[in-house]
This record gives C-alpha cells, structure tokens and sequence, in this order.
C-alpha cells in the first residue's frame, strides 16, 4: 500500500512538468506584449524593449521554460509581472480559502446528495424520488453566477442572517459554500440513485431481506456500502470541478480565493502567476484522486486485496 | 423453488405495470412539482423585498438613534472593484492602489477637485532658468516612523521614479535631481517642459523614505508619511489603514480612525455591501445601479465628469477613412446621445472634442447629430451608398456602442460589420495598421499634454496613436504647448490644437463618462475630482 502511495505520488513530477509545459507555451501564444501591460499607456518604445530584455521574454520560449523549471525544482515559482511578489507566498495566501470553501462545499453537497440519492433509489418513482430528481435538475441547470446573486439577495439583503461577501467570519463562507455545492450535489445524487438501484437489486441484498435483516440494515450496511463506490468517483472528480470551478462565486462573493487569482492573472498576462495557479490545481487534483483510490481499498476488501 | 419463482414473477409485473402508469404519473408530477417550485420561488423572492422594508427601517431608526447620540463611528469601509497591485507607490498605476498610495504617502504636489496642482510637501518653488525647478519642502514633515523627510529622501524618490518599470514615464523628461541644501532640491528638466509640475502630482512621484526602502522590510510594512498608517493588507480581500495622529498639516487631519479597503470585484455585489451597510462608500459604482442607489433614502449618489473619453477611431492611411470627407461625415452620422443612453444609462456628457472638459485647453468641435448632412459628405467623397467598412471592438461596452454606430451608419448608406476581438488581441489588432474603423476610450492624466502627444503624434503610431493620424501643424502645436510656461497661452494652443484636430477628424468623440460614487448618506466628507474618489482622509460620520 505504502509503495502503491509512493509510486502514484512520483507520477506528480510528469503531471507537474507535462501541464506546465503545455500552459507555458500556451501563454506564449496568447497575443499582446507583457512588458508593454506592464508598464501600461503611456510608455515609450525603447522602455518597452528594456524591460523585455531585463526580464529575459527576449529568450527562445524553450530557454525561458527551461529557466522556469531550472527555479521551479528549488522551490521558486518566480515574482508575479504584475505586482512583483513570490508566486509562491501569494498562493500560499489565497489557497486556504479556496481549500476552506471547497471542503464546506463539498461536505455540504455530501450531506444533501448521499440521503436524497438512497431515498430516491429505495423509494423508486416515489414522490421523494421525483421531488429529489427534478431538485437535483434544477441544481445542476442553475448557473452559480445566478443563484450566489439570489442567495445574497435573500439571505444577505433581505434577512441579514449572513454578509454578502469577504471572508471576515465563519459566517461568511456559507453562502459561497452552499452556491459551490449545489451544483455538484446535482450529480452527487443521481450517480447515488443510480448505483444504489443497481445494487439493491443484487442476490446478496435479497439474502439479507431473506434471513430477516430489518430494512434499514440491509440499506445502510449491505446496500451503501457497495453503491458508494461509483459515488466517490465522482465526489472525487467534482472536488477537482470545485478547485478550479470556484471562479464565478469567488468573484460574486468576494472571496479571496485561487480561482479569482488565476482569472485576474490571465488578464494581466501574469504568466508566474498563472503557472503557479495551474500547478497547485494540477498537484491537488492528482492528490484528491489519489485520496479517493486509497478510500476505495477501504471500502471494497477485494480492491485492497490488489493492492497487496 | 417453485413458490418463490412465482413470488418473483408477480413482483416483476406488478413493477411493469408500475412502471407503465408510472411514465404518465411521473410527467404529471414533474409538472406539479415544477408549478409548486416556481410558486415557492416566487414567495421567497416576494418574502424577499418584504423583509427587506421593515430590515431598513429598522436601520434607519438606529441610524437616526445614533445620530440623535452622536456616535461616531471610527472605521469608513470603502469598497474598491480590484484588489491594490502594490504597496509601493512606484510599483504601480492603477487607480485602485493610488487610492491607497495617497493616503499613505505626500507628494510634491497634489491636485485639487478641480484639478489643479496645488502644492503638498513643497513649501515654495522657483524657476532659475526654463529648465530648471527650485522646489522646496516644508520643514519638520515626518514619515510614520519618526523620521523627518529632507531632500535626500526627495531626490531619492524622484530617482527610483525614473528606474521604476512602471511609473518610470511620468518623469521621463527629467534630466536630474540634486540636493542644494537639507530641504532644497534642483530638477532639471531635458527640454522646457510646461507640464512639470502636474507630473509631481502623480502617485508614482510619491516621496518614499529613503532608509526605509534600502531596508530588508520589501513593502510588507511600508513607511510613509501620509494622513493614514498601513496597518495590514489581506491580498485579495482587504486593505486597512489606521490614523497617523502626528500628520503634519493639523488642519487636513484624517478623520475616521481607521480605513478599510474591501475588495469586491463584482458591480451587483458591491451595491448590495453598501445596502446592506458592509460598506460605506463604493469608489465605482456600476452606471445601471445609480438610478438604485438615488431613489434609497439611505444612500447618496455622487457624480462628477470623469476624463474618460469614448471614441471612434478611423485609420486615415486606410480607404475609405484616407479621405478627410468620409471621416467628417462619420462625425455626422453617429447619434452620440443614443450612444451615451446604451451604453451608460444616460450617466455621462456627449463628447464635443477629443478631451474631457476637466483637460485644460479643451474646444468643442462643431459636429452635431445629421444624417443628411452626412449623405452629403459621403456623396462628395464619392461614395452614394455603397460603402462597406468593418468595425472593430472588444468587451461588452464596446459591442453595444458598435451595435449603436452599425445602425447609424446604415442610415446614411454605409454597411459596417462588426468584429470583436478578446482584448489583448484588440490592442494589437489596432495597431497592426489593419485596423479600419474601432471603438476604444482614453483616460487622460490631468495635463493635456499627456493625452494629445500620445494620441496625436507622428511619434507614437504603433503605439497609442492607433489613427495614424499625422498632421505638421498639429506637431508643431504639441511642441509649443509642452514649452510654453504661460497657462493662458498654453491654453490658447490647445484650444487651436483641438479645432485643427477636429477639422481633421481622425475621431468620431463618443462620451465622457461620469464617475459615480455611492455612498452611507450619513457619511460626510465625500469628493470626487475628475478621476474619481479623492481626499479619502475627509470621510467620516
């Protein structure tokens, strides 16, 4: 288990240097000078041209990756074009609070969509199952940018229960966490109710029901436990959607996440920046992933038994 | 075995027979469900706006409490739409850190709300010859730390400004700096340079302390010598600054206790921060929120005409824009009004030259809304309907004053079709010599120089002369209006550079926008200069 943790978190190196090699020569690409955004209107060719030899963006794109990853391997992400400061403290700032409301969130999602999708599925073409499924539609149609703006409206504007945005309190990752959530709830729940279906109608369930097992053990301990494991793939994969996701409520609340970082490095073509961004996104993501298999061997015996 | 077979199958039919019924049930269920979700939607909304009436008056009667007690309430929260850059005043150019910047440091001068330059740290100044400047600083000034501000500082400043990548232009004519005594600097400048002491002005001539910028602290906690101290800067969230209780000028004190920069990048939330009371002012408020934030009675409006002009700008190396007729006939066919209502609910002035009217020496031109006029123009250019011409522009602003222009144009004959471009791309684009007929804006800085030179000069295309529009008297007029130190005739070449321009018409001027601030309407001490929220140290309740 131990060298199966190992190995998978040396498979970050080609990940780390594969995505920051694709984002750098993406970024490249992409038209407009960085000095001339730096230095703003106003400024004179020759200056221009100083400051594009000062920071090497003279250099073959290949020279200035190679300089990147030469830094990136003793731990320095480089100076942000943009406002001079390491790359590295700068995430290191804003990442907590992207983590904090990513986990709320998930957490949140977890705990709505996990009961909904075993009632619904228990409870075939009930009233909860249709209620749950056509919840779970409008959670996932809704766009985040929208219902932060309604949750504010109501919760912030009208009731006054939380703020409308900053992260000065514990009250204020709620709103942001409940608009992250609900969309990934949406498919939280129906990949429950679909694997839960399929599992309650296995032989061993029956067994269980056959030798007298009250209801409720056979969902909870029988059933659950087997149709989780689709679930968590997903839980997995939408915690990954959350990271980078976080964008549009970041900016509608006001959160000082990574997300809004990223975005407002793009616009000013602060390639560091952004780097840095991808990479903490790509290392997580991976990370997240890795988590979630070594959950699998804890839930499903026969997954351990592999691994050993 | 048998039974229970049986048992299965039963159980098997009656779950088709469920499942039959069910596509029919469940579609009429989805339906009631759908109608119960909109009605509870529709109750809360409706919950909604009732609750908020009683939460307001109850707002308001504490406020009216509070007044009645005469509390003071010691932190002004203001709302900024992006985060500062830097705390360095010389790291900078953007108008959110120079919110900051002017609250911690003094500069050699200042402008006032109509924007002039009134002198800050400079107690007296002289000219020795053209080019050469006497400036000298009042005595006794303290940075935050103790320490008194001399020339050496000054000097020190004025030539990290000239190194820094991103300010270094704003004194890029000057030659030297040098110290004559403990509070006396000589500047000499390259060529006689009229505009000198606007420049002084600027954040990025901020006077930083010496001592302190060649220490290892790198800006975490700068020093400076402002109404306000830096107290802690919460990237991406907050900027805080408390009372520096010693500041110099007794009479121009901060007044709140402490100051909080939010950041809130999105319009509709910092409209609602302030609604709510998180915040007491929003530095820029978006244009369709104003009408919101007039009719509460807790909350004031202010407005003042920005230097923020719109434009159309015409390549003249290109046909059909080569030719001055055609230009001038666009001056005609474009509804400048209808522009100003789309774009920015009406929250501007129709633009008559090709600088604000805060920018000294500015002329309005003669053109006026006439499509006939413009039919005729364009019928003596030649061209009886049957012209084609792309126009450019990028974001959404921009979109919809092009959508407006289409429309004006098809009136008068001529088809343009629009193309948009990511931003980035767009400032190249236009400056790639392929650019035809484009949409873009300028803010000017207050003299006036820096706006017509960059625009207007042979020696900025492929830069920010994005017209290439060239013309020999205009050069000639730039140049006597850089070195001439006489501010009324100063202002009469401007004035003859702003007719010539227009005759010319590289442009089709749009609109000034305005600034708008909203703001707590208890909260006192609220200006605005040209360039938007000014004199932060006066806010208070």
């Amino acid at each position: 288990m131990i060298r199966y943790v190992i190995k998978r978190l040396l498979m970050l190196i080609p990940v780390v240097v594969g995505v920051t090699f694709l984002v750098f020569f993406i970024i490249s690409l992409t038209p407009g000078d960085v000095a001339a955004m730096i230095i703003g209107e106003g400024a004179t060719q020759e200056s221009i041209q100083q400051l594009r030899t000062d920071m090497g963006l003279d250099d073959p794109i290949i020279v200035q990756y190679g300089r990147y990853m030469g830094n990136l391997v003793t731990g320095d992400m480089g100076n942000s074009y943009a406002t001079g400061k390491a790359v590295s403290a700068e995430i290191g700032s804003r990442f907590p609070n992207t983590f904090k409301l990513t986990v709320l969130s998930i957490l949140i999602s977890i705990g709505i969509s996990i009961p909904i999708g075993v009632v619904s599925a228990t409870k075939q073409y009930s009233i909860f199952d249709n209620l749950g499924m056509v919840l779970a539609l409008i959670g996932i149609s809704m766009p985040s940018f929208w219902l932060g703006l309604i949750l504010i409206i109501i919760f912030a504007l009208g009731l006054g229960w939380f703020p409308s945005g900053g992260a000065d309190s514990f009250k204020s990752v709620i709103l942001p966490a409940i608009t992250l959530g609900v969309a990934s709830t949406a498919s939280i729940t129906r990949t429950t109710r679909s694997s839960m279906l399929e599992v309650v109608r296995q032989d061993y369930i029956r067994t269980a029901k056959a030798k007298g097992v009250s209801n409720r053990v056979v969902i909870r301990k029988h059933a659950l436990k087997n149709a989780l494991i689709p679930a968590i793939t997903v839980i997995g994969l939408e915690f990954g959607v959350l990271l980078g996701g976080a964008i549009l409520t970041e900016t509608v609340f006001s959160w000082p996440g990574i997300g809004r970082l990223m975005v407002e490095s793009i616009q000013r073509k602060d390639a560091p920046m952004v780097l840095g961004c991808i990479i903490i996104f790509s290392v997580c993501f991976s990370i997240v992933n890795l988590v979630i298999d070594i959950l699998y061997a804890y839930i499903d015996p026969r997954i351990k038994a592999n691994y050993e | 075995m048998e039974t229970f077979k049986i048992n299965e199958k039963n159980h098997m039919i009656k779950y088709d027979m469920k499942m039959n019924k069910g596509g029919l049930r469940l579609l009429k269920k989805v339906l009631c469900m759908c109608m119960v979700l909109v009605l509870i939607l529709g109750t809360l909304s409706g919950c909604g706006s009732k609750v908020e009436n009683p939460g307001n008056e109850r707002a308001n009667n504490e406020k009216e409490n509070t007044q009645k007690a005469e509390i003071v309430k010691d932190e002004i929260k203001v709302a900024l739409e992006s985060d500062i850059v830097s705390l360095d005043p010389q790291g900078h150019n953007d108008t959110a850190s120079e919110k900051v910047s002017f609250l911690l440091f003094n500069r050699l001068f200042k402008l006032n709300t109509e924007f002039e330059a009134v002198p800050d740290l400079v107690e007296e100044w002289s000219q020795p010859s053209d080019k050469e400047w006497l400036l000298k600083i009042k005595e006794g000034v303290k940075f935050h730390d103790g320490t008194e501000i001399t020339s050496e500082d000054v000097k020190f400043s004025m030539e990290r400004s000239k190194e820094s990548p991103t300010v270094q232009h704003v004194l890029a004519e000057v030659e030297k700096v040098e110290i004559v005594d403990k509070y006396t600097v000589k500047v000499t400048t390259k060529v006689v340079f009229a505009p000198f002491l606007y420049t002084l002005a600027h954040a990025g001539v901020s006077i930083v302390p010496k001592h302190y910028v060649e220490s290892d602290d790198n800006w975490k906690m700068p020093v400076g010598s402002g109404q306000y101290k830096f107290v802690e800067w919460v990237s991406g969230d907050k900027v805080v600054l408390g009372k520096y209780d010693e500041y110099y000028d007794e009479a121009d004190r901060g007044m709140a206790k402490k100051i909080t920069f939010k950041v809130i990048p999105e319009g509709t939330s910092r409209t609602i921060a302030l609604e709510t009371g998180e915040v007491d002012i929003i530095a820029s408020l978006e244009s369709m929120d104003s009408a919101k934030v007039e009719e509460n009675p807790e909350l004031s409006l202010y407005e003042k005409p920005s230097t923020s002009i719109a434009y159309v700008g015409m390549n003249v190396e290109k046909a059909p824009f080569d030719n001055v007729l055609v230009r001038r006939a666009m001056n005609y066919a474009i509804d400048k009004e209808a522009i100003l209502e789309i774009s920015l609910n009406g929250a501007g002035t129709v633009a008559k030259s090709v600088t604000s009217t805060a920018i000294m020496g500015q002329k309005d031109g003669d053109y006026i809304y006439d499509p006939e006029k413009a039919k005729e123009l364009l019928k003596e250019a030649g061209y009886d309907g049957n012209l084609t011409i792309d126009l450019w522009a990028s974001g959404d602003l921009r979109k919809r004053t092009a959508e407006v222009v289409q429309a004006n144009l098809m009136e008068v004959g001529v088809t343009a079709n629009i193309e948009m471009f990511e931003w980035g791309a767009y400032l190249e684009a236009t400056n790639s010599g392929k650019q035809s007929m484009f949409v873009l804006g300028w803010t000017s800085n207050p003299d006036p120089d820096a706006t017509l030179t960059p625009q207007f000069s042979k020696g900025s295309i492929r830069a920010q002369n994005r017209t290439r529009y060239v013309s020999e008297k205009v050069e000639q007029l730039l140049a006597d209006g850089r070195v001439e130190l006489d501010l009324a005739k100063r202002k009469a070449i401007y004035n003859e550079l702003h007719a010539t321009v227009m005759e010319d018409a590289p442009w089709v001027p749009l609109y000034v926008s305005n600034k708008l601030v909203g703001a707590n309407s208890q909260l006192k001490g609220v200006e605005l200069n040209p360039q938007g929220l000014a004199n932060l140290h006066k806010l208070h309740y």
